[in-house]
């Protein structure tokens, strides 16, 4: 155990002085912000100025139009007669004007005065325009306007879990939701930064051949230990960090409700997943590494490694869809997307305690094996110097380690 | 009498159907500097990592002996290596390097800090202690891997290869750490392709070729098994030959140096007594047959007289 504390310390203090990590843990949440702010600052910029029309009304139904073309770009001003409308359009007080009267109600065609008759009317207020023509057709036609408005109203669509014993009935839960998915997400980050971390950590005991000293004073799997816990420590000083920088960006300066976000009562199981499904691919990735003499010479089943983590974006889709297919369970006893799916699920209240339980125990035996057989190639990997391995080699590693 | 720390017991290694290490049997004294030789892919770094319990023997035991080597087990944390394939963190400072390796060896923080600072001070690196690795020069990095290896005072150390690419004068600091080791009482396993300085350094040999133990005993057992003389006559006539004697097993010319190997049992003096007297001969010089020439032997696969 003193071995891996040694290693983990090592680890731990050798990226901390490492100007590259620093830099990396500094400019990532600077990079996150410029891609979530920026966005929304071009939004802002290029956002539609807001238009006035001037409405001369002759039949009652500026109301109406008022109500149904509401558009925070869209300001309707009723005007008694033609000639002061188009006094204001002169002016520049409004950019064009328009009238309803019989012949809108008669023929459906509004127009639009303005300087140079160019004025393109608003999507808002050309939605107005119909629905107003379409309730004033009907009214003519001798139906009640309270009867217009109940046969012409949009109808609303709500989500509802269905109601079952000892669970409450709801809608979707805006915290469970954010709390998920933002450890599915930190949870792919964590795997791939400290993935790629871990990777070069035992790419280079090799390269400055410091593997054969190493290992005349620890094991295999005690090195191994000792790097995996070490780069989930600077995984976690990183998201620290991160989210030291990134909450109070989010609470203060986009105003997002982030208190409101974190749903503490999914967090402790969560978190066993998170970690549970960052052993497993820590596991993997330091096996493979283990494999290898430089990335670039690496094959391409070694490269492949690193794609999958992403087979839990095979799922996402039957997951949402179907909380409880049979798409979405396999999605969630499957080791490489289990924890990624039952975040998912977590999130969206749509996992039942015995496939928790089933999935966690599928996770851990899996991880297990994995360190097992992740010690064998990492134990005869690692004295493999000037090549990578081929799958023929990784294989009999594997079996006789 | 010095007592053994190490035993290699008939131990096997087989990767596939090779078998790099076939029954091999030694071992190491305290106090000792035992020469562990052979020829590139003899087996000797297989044998080195199975005896520091990198890999384990597929047959035959390896026993530690002594207080602290629980049930004849490796004690990681008194033996030391120096492996042949070898090197340092680049981007790290060299005394945080001391330190860590130190500490896998169960040397406290502030200890090997010490012990770390006077290793650097003995060997001129004194002010590179918190200097890169990438920033020393390659002797310099061989010296901090040295210390590396000893700097927990280790009973029993193998170096690989220690004075590859040094200058003399590094050799000559080696050899002094070397000797001032054993005779604090550690045994060194050394294994080196420099005959001359193993020569000089060690009081027995383990001569290994494929994966087989051909040569092992103290020096002059094995040069006096080897028997033979060797004479050395440089001529200043280069028309000149060295006429024939029953005495003389070979013979090689190179220009003006002929190299004569006796037969066994035939003495130099014997031979020398056998030249013409008017032989145009500048020097002569007669030794027994060196470790080096033993070693060649042994590489050739050519028989032992």
């Amino acid at each position: 155990m003193n071995g891996v504390w040694h290693v983990v310390r090592w680890e731990v203090m050798r990226n901390l002085r490492n100007k590259q990590f620093l830099i990396g843990m500094l400019v990532t949440p600077l990079m996150i912000f410029i891609f979530s702010a920026v966005p929304r600052l071009l939004e802002s910029v290029d956002a539609p100025s807001v238009e006035q029309y001037a409405v001369v009304d002759r039949i009652g139904g500026f109301p109406a139009l008022e109500r149904y073309a509401a558009s925070e770009s869209l300001v309707l001003e009723a005007e008694a007669d033609e000639e002061k409308a188009a006094a204001r359009v002169r002016t520049g007080d409004v950019k064009g004007y328009l009238v309803l009267d019989e012949a809108f109600v008669q023929t459906g065609v509004a127009v639009i005065y303005s300087e140079d008759g160019r004025a393109r009317p608003p999507a808002d207020l050309r939605a107005g325009l119909t629905r107003l023509l379409q309730e004033s057709r009907i009214e003519r036609s001798g139906v009640d306007r309270s009867a217009v408005a109940y046969v012409t109203a949009q109808a609303v669509v709500e989500q509802r879990v269905l109601a079952d014993e000892g669970r409450a009935a709801g809608g979707l839960d805006a915290g469970r939701i954010v709390t998920a998915a933002a450890m599915a997400a930190v949870l792919l980050l964590l795997i791939f930064s400290s993935g790629a971390m871990l990777l070069q950590s035992a790419l280079q005991e090799k390269r400055d051949r410091m593997s054969e000293v190493v290992l005349s004073s620890i094991n295999a799997k005690t090195l191994m230990t000792g790097k995996i816990v070490g780069h989930l420590i600077l995984g976690a000083i990183q998201i620290g960090v991160w989210a030291a920088i990134g909450l109070p960006i989010a609470a203060l300066l986009l105003d997002l409700p982030v208190a409101r976000w974190i749903a503490w009562d999914i967090v402790p199981v969560a978190l066993f997943f998170f970690l549970a499904g960052y052993l497993f691919y820590a596991a993997l990735f330091v096996g493979a590494g283990a494999t290898m003499d430089d990335i670039q010479s690496a094959g391409n089943a070694q490269g492949l490694v690193f794609m999958l983590p992403f087979t839990a974006v095979l799922f996402i889709g039957p997951v949402i869809n179907n909380p409880e297919g049979i798409v979405s369970r396999i999605g969630t006893f499957l080791p490489l997307s289990g924890s990624f799916i039952i975040l998912l699920r977590l999130g969206i209240d749509g996992i039942r305690w015995w496939e928790m339980l089933f999935a966690a125990m599928v996770l851990i035996a899996a991880t297990f094996l994995v360190v097992l057989l992740a010690a064998r190639l990492f134990r005869v990997g690692m004295l493999m110097y000037g090549k990578s391995a081929t799958p023929k080699e990784i294989w009999r590693w594997l079996r006789h380690g | 009498m010095r007592t053994e720390l190490l035993t290699v017991d008939n131990v096997v290694k087989r990767y596939a159907n090779i078998v790099p290490v076939d029954r091999v049997s030694f071992s190491v004294r305290r106090g000792e500097i035992l020469g562990f030789l052979g020829p590139n892919g003899a087996g000797k770094t297989t044998t080195i990592r199975m005896v520091m319990g990198i890999t384990a023997p597929d047959e035959g035991a390896i026993h530690f002996h002594g207080p602290g080597f629980e049930g004849g087990r490796i004690a990681r944390e008194r033996v030391g290596y120096l492996p042949e394939e070898r090197g340092l963190y680049k981007e790290s400072r060299v005394i945080d390097i001391l330190v860590f390796l130190a500490g896998l060896k169960g040397v406290k923080s502030a200890a090997a800090r010490r012990r770390a600072m006077e290793w650097l001070e003995r060997f001129g690196l004194g002010k590179y202690a918190k200097a890169k690795v990438s920033q020393l020069s390659k002797g310099m990095a061989q010296k901090v891997q040295f210390i590396s290896a000893v700097i927990h005072e280790p009973e029993f150390v193998v170096l690989d290869e220690p004075f590859s690419g040094l200058d003399p004068v590094n050799q000559e600091l080696f050899k002094a750490e070397i000797f001032a080791l054993a005779a604090r009482g550690c045994a060194v396993l050394l294994s080196s392709h420099q005959m001359n300085l193993v020569e000089e350094l060690c009081q027995r040999i383990f001569l290994i070729h494929r994966g087989r133990r051909v040569v092992y005993g103290a020096l002059d057992e094995v040069k006096a098994e080897y028997g033979v003389h060797r004479v050395r006559i440089r001529t200043r006539d280069a028309e000149w030959t060295v006429p024939p004697s029953p005495l003389v097993e070979s013979a090689a010319r190179e220009g003006a140096l002929w190299t004569l190997h006796l037969r066994p049992g035939a003495r130099p003096l014997d031979f020398l007594k056998s030249l013409p007297g008017d032989a145009p001969i500048d020097e002569i010089s007669a030794s027994r047959i060196s470790l080096h020439d033993i070693f060649v032997r042994v590489a050739k696969e050519e028989p032992a007289p």
